[in-house]
């Protein structure tokens, strides 16, 4: 019988933080992000209509930059611009386009480049579950597209609240008139990171090219925009379904549709609400599935 | 208590309709032992059953006792050495041990600091901070071998670990694994060169086709081999040099020189060829930079021991 030198022990104590354990693929694929200068610019730039609003905000509360300003000629600046449901949606609505940027950039390779190195198997030999690698991956585009859309939108938010002058709306009425903006300031971004996260990863784990995710990606929003106007023009109403129903194929003018619903905002679309919780429901359960058939090929494979 | 660690019962797996492995039953104990086979033999398969990368179509696998298919609780106790070595090209080597090391969950500053002490059991603290892209093929395999077992793992499951690692590599490697052998750890690792695991360990598992050919000591397979001619390549920068002097060598029949970087060398002892050529190296200066079989894998050995099986 072999005498062996147990002078060696194996950490058989608890696991701690469920959460920093796929959080780490998130926060190590930023970190390989940020390494690149024309990405930090990118995010940087992402952040000045942040900027804009809260300045626009801060003179529209201050009189003594008012009275500054009227100096230079610049006047009527204490109600330019009315800070309701509006000016919040199309806050997040304006920081669309760079969404679409950093997941085409940072969410196309993300599952694609460990299939295409075969590092798949790195992750399934670590202690972590198959369902954490995937939270790990859904959390880098999902957290970046919050920070770039709620965290801005909520803290202009609370920026109105804090700043407004006694007697004014904000003030008087604020539970009334303005608490429930909360609801539709993070649900409408939720929502918009959850499907954009999807459809990349979806994207993501069909090739082991992250340009090929990334073209179909864009492809897919940009195609799918352009068929449900032609749907709508060319077929028109069809038995129970109406021509403008058609435009829900579209993920872009159904999210819009979505804010607009959440935040109560007139549409001009006539999309029933109803039909785009649906359809948003059946493109994530679409994405789910196809998401955990090929995760599960790929990562039952081995090395 | 058994000294079993990993046992497989009957286990078969197939790609498809090609195979894999089929119908293993093999109890692997503490220790080192040595898989050896050539490509396609299923050493890899065999690797990724244990730990838990894939499923048995057939049959058990057992590690401590416990199935290993996703089982993130067991996957704590072993340490894999996968032989793909492309991945986190942009990391530098301690970002890449410590985000795998993060997912242990035992927070970021045991991560750092076993992370560190990894990369400098692997002599490569220098390289740390160095794009693992700009890595050789040598370094990028002691990186993944420090990430094996970074968090001291009761089993070492390593796949060709020395692959593209020059003579003083192999030697410091075999140095450690027979030392995470004598601990009581399970070590299993594959190669194609027999000498690499006679140093380590006298007991293999031999694999050929999906099957285990072979069980046991290593030097009793290694005398069936005597009789048998082998072809070794040689990759380095000065051929002619290093042909000339291992043609004085007694078991050396012949040398060709491929071309102006690589020699193929004929022998009936292998062992003594690479214990040659480590001082041929060193005396000579020459920087070698790919020692193999050239028969692309070692299947001429085991044909010709499946041959003798089937005589």
């Amino acid at each position: 019988m072999p005498v062996y030198e147990l002078h060696y022990q194996t950490y058989e104590g608890p696991r701690r933080g469920a959460v920093s354990r796929w959080f780490a693929i998130a926060r190590y694929s930023w970190m390989g992000l940020l390494g690149r200068r024309a990405i930090v610019w990118l995010f940087t730039i992402s952040w000045l209509q942040f900027l804009l609003r809260a300045a626009l905000l801060y003179i529209m509360v201050n009189k003594n930059v008012q009275t500054l300003l009227a100096g230079f000629g610049i006047r009527g600046l204490a109600n330019i611009i009315p800070v309701d449901a509006f000016f919040f949606k199309t806050m997040i609505d304006w920081q669309l386009p760079f969404c679409f940027l950093f997941v085409f950039i940072l969410g196309a390779g993300l599952i694609s480049q460990d299939l295409a190195h075969n590092a798949l198997v790195l992750f399934a030999a670590k202690p972590i579950s198959r369902w954490e690698y995937f939270l790990g991956k859904f959390a880098t585009v999902f957290l970046l597209i919050m920070m770039l859309t709620w965290l801005q939108t909520i803290v202009l938010y609370m920026m109105q609240w804090a700043m407004a002058p006694e007697g004014s709306p904000w003030a008087t009425s604020f539970w009334s008139e303005y608490a429930w903006l909360i609801v539709p300031i993070t649900i409408y971004p939720a929502l918009l990171a959850a499907s954009l996260s999807l459809l990349i990863l979806t994207f993501s784990s069909l090739t082991r090219n992250g340009r090929y995710a990334g073209v179909a990606f864009a492809a897919t929003l940009i195609g799918l925009a352009s068929v449900a106007s032609i749907l709508k023009e060319a077929v028109g109403s069809l038995g129970f379904i109406q021509s403008s129903d058609w435009l829900v194929l579209s993920p872009v003018i159904l999210a819009h549709e979505l804010g607009d619903h959440l935040f109560k905002l007139k549409s001009g679309l006539g999309i029933s609400p109803k039909l785009a919780w649906i359809t948003l429901a059946a493109f994530w359960v679409l994405c789910g599935a196809i998401l955990k058939i090929r995760l599960q090929q790929s990562m039952s494979k081995g090395a | 208590m058994s000294d079993i660690t990993i046992r497989l019962l009957g286990a078969s797996r197939w790609y498809g309709e090609i195979l894999g492995i089929n119908k293993i039953n093999v109890d692997i104990p503490s220790g080192i032992t040595g898989l050896v086979g050539p490509n396609g033999s299923g050493k890899s398969t065999l690797m990724n059953l244990i730990c838990g990368l894939m499923q048995p179509d057939q049959g058990r696998v057992l590690v401590h006792g416990e199935d290993p298919w996703n089982n993130a609780e067991l996957h704590r106790k072993i340490g894999y050495c996968t032989q793909s070595d492309k991945f986190f090209e942009n990391f530098t080597g301690r970002q890449f041990m410590e985000s795998m090391l993060r997912m242990h969950g035992r927070g970021e500053a045991w991560a750092r600091h076993v992370a560190a002490e990894a990369l400098d059991r692997l002599t490569l603290t220098d390289a740390a901070n160095r794009c693992i892209r700009t890595y050789s093929k040598g370094m990028r395999q002691r990186v993944k071998v420090a990430l094996a077992l970074a968090h001291e793992p009761d089993v070492l499951i390593l796949d060709e670990p020395f692959n593209g690692l020059d003579p003083v590599g192999r030697r410091e490697l075999i140095r450690m694994f027979v030392e995470y052998g004598r601990e009581g750890r399970t070590v299993l690792v594959s190669s194609h060169v027999l000498h690499e695991i006679e140093q380590m360990t006298d007991r293999i598992l031999m694999m050929s086709n999906g099957y285990v050919m072979a069980e046991g000591a290593v030097r009793e397979v290694r005398d069936q081999l005597r009789s048998h001619p082998f072809r070794v390549l040689v990759r380095c920068n000065a051929p002619r040099r290093l042909a000339a002097r291992l043609l004085q060598e007694p078991h050396v029949h012949g040398a060709e020189l491929d071309d102006d970087r690589s020699v193929t060398v004929v022998t009936n002892d292998p062992d003594s060829l690479y214990l040659k050529l480590n001082d041929v190296v060193l005396e000579e200066k020459l920087e070698p930079d790919l020692v193999t079989l050239a028969d692309e894998n070692v299947s001429s050995i085991f044909k010709y021991l499946a041959g003798r099986e089937h005589h």
